[in-house]
């Protein structure tokens, strides 16, 4: 018992970092990231008999970790009104800095996404994920998680869509223009 | 289980490549600002009615709209990984560690 709880530690170690880096992803912020990665491992522990042998450990904290973000979304939007449309019209008011699509953008425009599409990006764009792995995290059909990340992926470059002109050296007149047409279609 | 440490291929040589890629990027667009070769073209066509649609990748400078596309899909991709491998190239977070210590230490208990 002890050697194997020795060795269970040190796998989860070893995947720390790996959940904080999807934690941060999904939920943008990094504290809660922490708190998410914590009651993972807590959970992982306490339930070490549900997972199966020979499986991917990597891939079952990822459903954990997933399953407690999105149980804590749920219970937060019951809580509070969701903001995703005023953090919207932020990112078309304030494009960030002049002359390129900045990493402060894109992560915006990561937060604005709808949850399970960020998610199905994250895990196949980025945590290297093959589709069938990432509908097993998702617990949903690979169509769906395809479906996702081409929608996930159609949105950002909408919204990143903003930025693009300015890779083409626009001058600030013509900048402003974008700006505020783009702001203004979104209050329309 | 090679195949499953997908995150690993994100270390630190790949991180720099990234960063010197996003560089180039960056003066390749400062250049091309110099010479705003679409600018006056763009200015003049687009006055008027169009703009509701300048956000729009398809209707930019008469670029075709799956070449802008590819590269922002490509630029996309990039700070996604990078946004994931900036944290998993961090050390674990001491806090973790003792959580896990204490754990440990309550199944020897038992």
């Amino acid at each position: 018992m002890n050697s194997q709880s020795s060795s269970l530690k040190q796998a989860l170690l070893g995947l720390i970092p790996n959940l904080r880096a999807f934690a941060v992803s999904l939920c943008g912020d990094i504290e809660r990231a922490d708190d998410l990665v914590q009651e993972t491992l807590l959970k992982a522990w306490d339930h070490l008999e549900s997972f199966q042998e020979g499986t991917n450990l990597r891939a079952w904290l990822f459903t954990i970790l997933r399953n407690t973000y999105f149980s804590e979304c749920r219970r937060r939007r019951r809580e509070v009104e969701d903001r995703d449309g005023s953090k919207a019209s932020d990112l078309a008011v304030h494009p960030g800095q002049q002359g390129h699509l900045d990493m402060q953008d894109f992560r915006r425009a990561l937060n604005v996404l709808p949850p399970d599409q960020r998610e199905a990006l994250i895990l196949v764009g980025a945590a290297g994920f093959s589709y069938e792995e990432a509908a097993a995290i998702s617990s949903c059909a690979v169509g769906t998680i395809k479906s996702r990340v081409n929608r996930a992926r159609a949105k950002l470059t909408e919204m990143l869509g903003v930025a693009t002109p300015r890779e083409f050296g626009p001058d600030s007149a013509t900048e402003a223009i974008v700006a505020r047409t783009v702001g203004s279609s979104r209050q329309s | 289980m090679a195949e499953k440490d997908g995150s690993t291929h994100l270390s630190a040589p790949a991180a720099e490549a990234e960063t010197s890629q996003q560089e180039e990027l960056k003066q390749s667009r400062q250049s091309m600002g110099q010479n705003k070769p679409y600018l006056a073209h763009s200015k003049n066509d687009r006055e008027g009615g169009a703009n509701a649609d300048r956000s729009r990748p398809s209707d930019l400078c008469g670029t075709p709209r799956g070449m802008l596309d590819r590269s922002l899909q490509a630029q996309l991709g990039r700070q996604l990984r990078a946004i994931f491998s900036d944290v998993a190239q961090e050390p674990v977070p001491e806090r973790f560690i003792k959580l896990l210590e204490a754990l440990e230490a309550r199944e020897k208990r038992r």
